[in-house]
């Protein structure tokens, strides 16, 4: 594996290092890779009047080759903590919280976890990071009002491509 | 969260909060300052951009080669626009080499040596205010002198005593000079008050030695008190109504010689007449001269003669002439014509950032690291995906990709597809099944016997000849679903919805 490391694979570290040092309120670190280019997030909103403190809501941050020049692929996954706990670590984990893993539900974000966020996309510079993808994104959940799924959520599900990266969103809400 | 796999490399990832739990917290913050917004690393061979950013000169060139704005302001920018900044380069070397024994200082360290650390980094951030005093003395222009200029004018007056230019300043100054000298605690107090005043003018002035009040003008270097720079000097020092004595001085510090000049003082602390060199003197004693020395004496070397790489248009090259291009700078030839590209690309960047180093390093080390770079560059890994992550990766990579193998996929899900088709043969049998039973409920039942039976010779229980069986079956299916893939992929491509 020596040599196949990310090419910023100390930037990565660094990121790794606050992430799991200081603690987000409300963002958990669930899971990661040894090479610290795939990670599992778990968000909780609480006293929130859409989203019940019990919903589960769990991101996945896949760090591309060309990151930070590039964005990393960001999508909501439905993801069984649960289920991991017996091939690995995780046994030493906190307990699980109780509750139920689900995609929110936003008008930016589509059924199948994909979000429209122009930070993910045209507004990503290099000198984001993952800890902003993740306050960003769960300040969109804070401050969401609309229980609605996006105007075209079943046809773009129907035909959206893999990697949430490959499709070209329009980004004309500022609202949010 | 998992277990820390990453403890042991961990420690030795330096990051701006590991000041927070000093006895100078706010540390973090010029730790924070010095390093690139792409890298998060101390910044290596610095550039500024034309919006006035800086970045690790290979950071913000590789960014380039995508993208064209400021990854921080969002300006346009031009790589050729990129201008290298030597002192900041010399500045975080410094500070990076002390960084260690500072924080091992402030950390053990109750009461005895850390005044002397708050001074050192004292020290290291006048070195900063440095910076603005080179470029507003450089360029004649003078904003509000007194205000970049307080922190280092007793270093400035000192240094003018070691070059014999003492007669520069005036009886009163000199009186000053001697004063802060013998007494610097004494002075210390109202001098306070006076820089207090001179940087509520400018909030981003950080670090005052709060134990001199003499400023340095910009356009002469002469020390005098900041009110009398102010009314009188600055006007006379414009107009070039000026003592005869201080121009030639001025003169002299452009051109580059003078400068080694000027390192002297930085060694000959020793004979200076402020008792404030004892600082210096620590910061500058415990680690090698090289710094300064380099920004001062090494002025030759502050120019590259050696010319950049050019970029490549690509679109109008063939890949036998990308070739040549390659072999001429001994670059390896063999990969398809997209990593020839990458390959030319990051060793341009190399290259390029390697030219904006104060100390750049041989071709051999540059083409070492390109090396390195390929091997950790997925697209130069056909098996890329294992590298990358502990589960199949080719899950989470898209089938629209170009690199896409087929091959793995089938591999990877071999075995769900074959629950597929058992069970969508099973259902099909079994809806034949029923449909028999409706026609004919009695005769027929022996008959579909076989049918049934048959989805379970692909069972793992079953002998090794049906497995083989099974495999030919499965691997028309195979196709089939390649067939499928395929469709779906070119679907796919124009996938451009809007939210």
């Amino acid at each position: 594996m020596a040599g196949g490391r990310h090419p910023f694979f100390k930037r990565l570290l660094k990121e790794y290092k606050t992430l799991s040092t200081s603690s987000l309120p409300g963002i958990t670190l669930v899971k990661n890779d040894d090479d610290l280019t795939e990670f599992i997030f778990r968000i909780q909103v609480n006293n929130h009047q859409l989203y019940k403190d019990s919903d589960l809501f769990h991101l996945s941050i896949v760090i591309t080759n060309d990151y930070p020049v590039d964005s990393p692929r960001v999508q909501f996954i439905i993801y069984d903590e649960i289920d991991l706990t017996s091939d690995s670590k995780e046994k030493s984990s906190p307990p699980k919280p109780e509750g139920v893993p689900k995609i929110p539900i936003h008008p930016h974000i589509y059924s199948n976890g994909h979000i429209c966020l122009n930070l993910l996309g045209d507004d990503w510079t290099p000198a984001c990071s993952i800890e902003s993808v993740l306050l960003s994104i769960q300040s969109m959940l804070d401050t969401n009002e609309k229980n609605e799924r996006p105007p075209d959520d079943s046809s773009y599900v129907k035909r959206a491509p893999l990697n949430p990266k490959s499709t070209r969103f329009v980004y004309h809400d500022d609202t949010v | 969260m998992s277990t820390n796999p990453f403890n042991r490399i961990l420690s030795d990832v330096t990051d701006p909060t590991d000041w927070k739990d000093t006895k100078v917290p706010d540390l973090a913050v010029l730790d924070s300052l010095e390093r690139c917004y792409i890298c998060k690393e101390f910044f290596r061979a610095p550039v500024l951009t034309s919006c006035n950013h800086t970045f690790c000169s290979q950071c913000i060139r590789e960014y380039l080669i995508s993208n064209n704005l400021c990854p921080l302001c969002k300006t346009e920018l031009f790589e050729s626009s990129l201008k290298r900044d030597i002192l900041l380069e010399e500045i975080v070397a410094c500070y990076s080499s002390i960084r260690p024994r500072l924080l091992e200082l402030l950390k053990t360290e109750k009461n005895s040596n850390n005044d002397n650390n708050e001074k050192k980094e004292e020290s290291g951030s006048v070195e900063k205010a440095n910076i603005s005093e080179q470029s507003t003395s450089n360029t004649e222009v003078c904003y509000s002198p007194q205000q970049n200029l307080i922190n280092d004018s007793h270093k400035r007056s000192s240094h003018r005593d070691n070059e014999e230019v003492i007669e520069v300043l005036s009886d009163d100054e000199r009186e000053r000079v001697s004063t802060s000298s013998s007494s610097p605690e004494l002075l210390g107090e109202p001098a306070m008050k006076k820089v207090k005043i001179e940087s509520s003018h400018n909030e981003t002035l950080d670090a005052i030695p709060g134990r001199e009040d003499l400023v340095t003008c910009p356009i002469c270097s002469t020390s005098m008190s900041a009110e009398e720079l102010q009314t009188r000097h600055i006007d006379d020092c414009l107009n070039g109504r000026i003592t005869s004595r201080s121009k030639p001085q001025q003169l002299q510090k452009k051109r580059p010689s003078p400068r080694a000049g000027i390192a002297s003082f930085f060694k000959k602390k020793d004979t200076s007449p402020l008792g404030t060199s004892s600082i210096s003197s620590v910061s500058r004693g415990a680690q090698p001269l090289g710094h300064s020395d380099f920004y001062f004496k090494e002025v030759e070397k502050h120019v590259t003669e050696t010319k950049k790489l050019s970029k490549l248009d690509f679109a109008s090259l063939t890949t036998p002439r990308l070739k040549e291009k390659l072999a001429a700078f001994k670059l390896p030839i063999q990969g398809t014509r997209n990593q020839l590209e990458l390959r030319y690309n990051q060793y341009y960047v190399l290259y390029n950032s390697n030219l904006d180093s104060n100390h750049p390093v041989s071709d051999k080390i540059l083409k070492h690291k390109l090396n390195q770079w390929e091997k950790s560059h997925s697209a130069f890994n056909s098996e890329s995906a294992n590298l990358f992550s502990s589960r199949g990766t080719i899950s989470n990579r898209s089938i629209t990709a170009k690199n896409f193998s087929v091959k793995e996929w089938l591999d990877v899900y071999q075995d769900e597809f074959r629950e597929l088709i058992r069970t969508a043969r099973a259902s099909v049998a079994k809806e034949r099944k029923e449909r028999k039973k409706e026609q004919a409920p009695r005769e027929e039942v022996v008959e579909t016997e076989p049918t049934v039976f048959k989805p379970d010779a692909v069972s793992p229980a079953s002998t090794p000849q049906e497995i083989g069986s099974t495999k030919s079956v499965d691997g028309g299916t195979s196709s089939d679903l390649t067939f499928e893939l395929d469709m779906g992929s070119s679907m796919l491509f124009d996938s451009n919805d809007t939210t």
